[in-house]
């Protein structure tokens, strides 16, 4: 370390201005960022063509099944819901028996132009229905019994698949507070989260942590710390430029959820070699006065994703992206005394892009249960990690998953 | 890992106390950081009047430990009458009955890691939590293995309730600990089929290090502790499954039991060695301290009869401990860095589960679950870009609480709850920052590092941060904000 403390450029500017002459960078290409370093040596960022990116959408809270896609055709659905329900004449019709949300207008449009596929009643077997736990189970995509400490896409990393990005490069980008289970790996990985509200995004540091990572130190662990910290700020502040540098022409809804799919959208535009984004959306913990929340999740989530359909379909890139909605669990088919659901088993999710083959997979929910029982999940979520992994991201699923599950034909 | 070569001072003097003409702020600052997790000005102060010696024992007396959770009475009755309530039934029901039981056992090891990290971050006692975290990192349990909450609070009490009495008691109880006999395989370990996996581990890991036994020496010892065992969280002894024949041991014969081996095992020159080194480890050094050095404090420490309240003074009021070379220079780990940041800030820690537990194992940590039995290798493992970008974002959250609307049920009832039990402050409140703000621009920089960063600033970062604020000054509070958040997001934060 000490040694490469010594070649380390002593502030930002400086390193800034040598790297992007590409002068003395074989001295410290260990703190440059691949995709710096990629773009210095051959002049741009090569694309990749045939480059798959997964998006994947959290519903935090636990999205209420029954009433995003609704079986208007079953008296139980009225019977368990006889206020919350959604009449047959509101629901978006798909099919003869199952309609939408009247909020998803836009992913009816996707639906019908075959760019969506709805996965009916998933779940997994001994449902655990607190919050903490189902998300560690869905992200972990472990038994309910099982605990472990890495994400389903955290071990897709590890395999080291063909096309992962460079040393340096994000692995993976997540929106929000946290580092999602799903990204971390047994191993280390180059993962990044952004804070993007909209209108405020990320650091509104004016460059002073630049300023206290930037001057060397005699101290040991203070420089280590010190470049490892400027290397993560000059990562940052690429992506922060990529959002403006590749900023869409489509207009996106004015909320959260559209600010992050519109930064993911350009990031994908840009090149990055990133192969999966991670976007949530929360809220729908939906306990009471359900109707008017629900809606107004289900707005911005169904407005959300068709602009970013729409934006990579202009952009010429939506053959490159698959995106996935999932949420902890659905919600208890009767209504509570509150207006609202309490926390359930298994519900729909969905899968967006060009590459769906099948719009409708699975089998609904049956509805014939007494008061207060819970779903019976049909599909396993498990399925869907397995032929994403196999299909899309062509990477053997067995060994992110632990055993082999069977293959659905939405893709 | 490197071993240090140690500056301007000689293994005869190292363990000597610190000359009191060296006893000032910054060493009182030194040994606040060390023995707990922050060094406010005003605990600085009470340090300089109590002097050396009583400062380490008020930072180790009067520590509460923490509440067990409000649901483990309910799991240990539901390990205690698993069996009888299991018999007869049909196959998918027992099944049902025993998931049922690992979701609670799951759900109160996450109340019980919030209740100790609220306990640990008040500063009475963090310094005795501290000691806890120091002693779990060497008799590693794991709660991966260890299912049952129950017995991973017992085995975190039996650390605190001996951690201070002499070191084979301690080493005793936990070999008698229920999460230890499951974690080892114990539980296997039996006449004429022995298991050697705890006797290896005892030697290795917990007493003396490698390279301080033979093989012949471990399957020996394994046969003397055969016939531990745990019933619904409880320690056993069961004599018909225990090899009472003789045993050669370091070269010593006889009918050897358990806690024989842990005697002859203190008996090992080994022995001397081995918790010191992991001493400095943890409070002092992530580079190894030579065995010229560890060799004074530990014959002097079995002289002691190994007694660890010695050990602890001994340490932390030695003239090595303060030595220039180890101040400000050892990365703080995740709970090093969360609890010492709620402390800085002077907050509780939010009962928010899902942001701090999922937080901690971003950072690396999760309570009583390091990665192996080896423990949580430290120091720049800790750091990475996504590391760094999480501690950075659990800055951030302590200044933008989180919206309702972004809390789910849980969340919303536990905060509630805390808010009626007056445990409310949970963020950095406006009031805060108009303390700060009271200050000029020079001074309240100043004060803030000074509270904050173990090391003082580089005068020319001093410089841009003071122009800032002077640049900003018809925006004073959220400019003061700024520099708060980028002084406990620096890399300098990150050191203790």
């Amino acid at each position: 370390m000490k040694n490469d403390a010594l070649n380390f450029p002593a502030t930002r500017r400086e390193f800034l201005s040598t790297s992007t002459k590409g002068a003395g960078l074989l001295a410290f290409s260990q703190f440059v960022p691949g995709f710096l370093r990629d773009s210095i040596a051959a002049g741009a960022p090569a694309p990749e063509s045939d480059r798959r990116i997964l998006v994947l959408v959290q519903l935090a809270g636990g999205n209420d099944g029954l009433n995003t896609v609704i079986p208007y055709e079953d008296d139980n659905y009225y019977r368990l819901r006889p206020t919350l329900g959604i009449k047959k004449s509101a629901a978006l019709k798909l099919t003869d028996d199952h309609g939408l949300h009247p909020s998803c207008e836009p992913m009816l449009q996707l639906y019908k132009e075959g760019n969506l596929s709805i996965i009916q009643n998933v779940g997994y077997p001994n449902p655990n229905r607190s919050h903490f736990r189902s998300t560690e189970i869905w992200e972990g995509a472990t038994d309910a019994d099982e605990f472990g400490d890495s994400g389903w896409v955290g071990r897709y990393l590890d395999n080291n698949c063909s096309g992962t990005p460079g040393l340096g490069d994000p692995e993976a980008i997540s929106f929000g507070n946290e580092l999602p289970l799903t990204i971390q790996g047994d191993t280390n990985h180059n993962l990044f989260s952004i804070n993007n509200r909209p209108g405020r995004i990320n650091r509104a540091d004016y460059g002073l942590l630049d300023k206290m990572s930037g001057e060397m130190d005699v101290i040991d662990n203070s420089s280590f710390l010190k470049q490892t910290m400027m290397d993560t700020l000059v990562t940052e502040e690429r992506i922060q430029k990529l959002f403006t540098k590749f900023s869409s022409t489509v207009p996106y809804p004015g909320n959260r959820l559209g600010a992050s799919l519109k930064n993911v959208a350009s990031l994908i535009a840009s090149n990055l070699p990133t192969r999966v984004y991670y976007v949530s959306l929360g809220g729908f913990d939906t306990h009471q006065g359900q109707a008017a929340n629900h809606a107004r999740l289900l707005t911005e989530l169904s407005s959300s994703l068709a602009a970013f359909q729409q934006d990579l379909q202009q952009r010429g890139m939506d053959d490159q992206v698959l995106t996935m909605t999932f949420s902890e669990f659905g919600r208890r088919p009767s209504q509570n005394e509150s207006g609202g659901t309490d926390h359930g088993t298994a519900a729909p999710l969905f899968v967006m892009g060009p590459q769906i083959k099948d719009t409708l997979v699975g089998k609904a929910p049956d509805l014939n249960l007494k008061h207060n029982k819970d779903l019976q999940f049909s599909t396993d979520f498990r399925s869907i990690y397995s032929t994403v992994l196999d299909k899309w991201l062509e990477c053997d699923s067995q060994s992110v998953l632990g055993s082999q599950f069977d293959h659905l034909s939405f893709i | 890992m490197n071993t240090l070569k140690i500056k301007n001072i000689q293994p005869e003097n190292a363990w000597k106390p610190l000359p009191k003409s060296e006893w000032d702020e910054a060493a009182a600052k030194h040994l606040l950081m060390r023995i707990a997790f922050s060094a406010s000005e005003n605990a600085i102060q009470a340090c300089m009047r109590s002097g050396l010696k009583n400062s380490i024992r008020n930072a180790f007396g009067g520590a509460n430990v923490m509440e067990p959770p409000e649901k483990l009475v309910e799991v240990i009755e539901g390990y205690r009458t698993q069996r009888d309530r299991q018999q007869g039934l049909p196959d998918p029901e027992r099944r049902k009955l025993r998931q049922e039981l690992a979701r609670k056992s799951r759900e109160t090891i996450v109340d019980m890691t919030m209740n100790w990290l609220q306990n640990a971050a008040a500063p009475q006692n963090s310094a005795f939590e501290k000691w806890g975290l120091f002693w779990e990192n060497m008799f590693v349990v794991t709660s991966q293995k260890v299912k049952n909450p129950a017995m991973l609070y017992q085995y975190q009490m039996a650390i605190r309730k001996n951690s201070f009495k002499d070191f084979g008691t301690l080493c005793k109880a936990i070999s008698k600990s229920p999460a230890m006999v499951q974690f080892l395989d114990l539980q296997q370990n039996k006449k004429g089929k022995p298991n050697e996996n705890f006797a290896r581990e005892l030697f290795e890991l917990f007493m003396l290090g490698e390279g301080n036994y033979s093989e012949e020496d471990i399957k020996e010892a394994a046969r003397a502790f055969t016939g531990y065992r745990q019933t619904d969280g409880q320690f056993r002894f069961i004599k018909a499954q225990h090899d009472a024949s003789k045993k050669t041991v370091f070269g010593q014969t006889g009918n050897w039991q358990g806690d024989d081996i842990i005697e002859l095992a203190l008996q090992q020159p080994a022995a001397r060695l081995f918790t010191p080194r992991e001493l400095c480890k943890h409070y002092l050094s992530d580079e190894v301290i030579p065995d010229a050095y560890l060799k004074g404090l530990g014959d002097d420490w079995a002289a002691n009869d190994f007694d660890l309240t010695w050990l602890a003074s001994t340490f932390f009021s030695s003239r090595l401990f303060f030595s220039a070379q180890f101040r400000g220079n050892k990365i703080k780990s995740p709970f090093e860095f969360l609890l010492g940041l709620v402390q800085d800030l002077n907050v509780n820690i939010p009962p928010l589960p899902r942001t701090y537990i999922n937080a901690l194992r971003s950072m690396g940590q999760s309570w009583l679950n390091p990665p192996n039995v080896r423990g949580w290798v430290g120091g720049r493992h800790w750091i990475n870009s996504a590391t760094l970008i999480q501690r950075r974002q659990i800055v951030e959250g302590f200044f933008n609480p989180p919206t309702e609307r972004r809390m789910n049920g849980d969340e919303k009832r536990a905060m509630e709850k805390a808010k009626e039990s007056g445990k409310a402050r949970f963020f950095v409140t406006k009031g805060q920052g108009e303390a700060w703000l009271r200050l000029e621009p020079k001074n309240r920089v100043a004060a803030l590092a000074n509270e904050w960063l173990v090391n003082p600033l580089n005068p020319q970062v001093e410089n841009d941060l003071i122009q800032f604020l002077n640049q900003n000054i018809n925006r004073g509070l959220p400019a003061t904000r700024t520099v708060a958040i980028t002084l406990l997001q620096s890399p300098a934060y990150q050191l203790a």
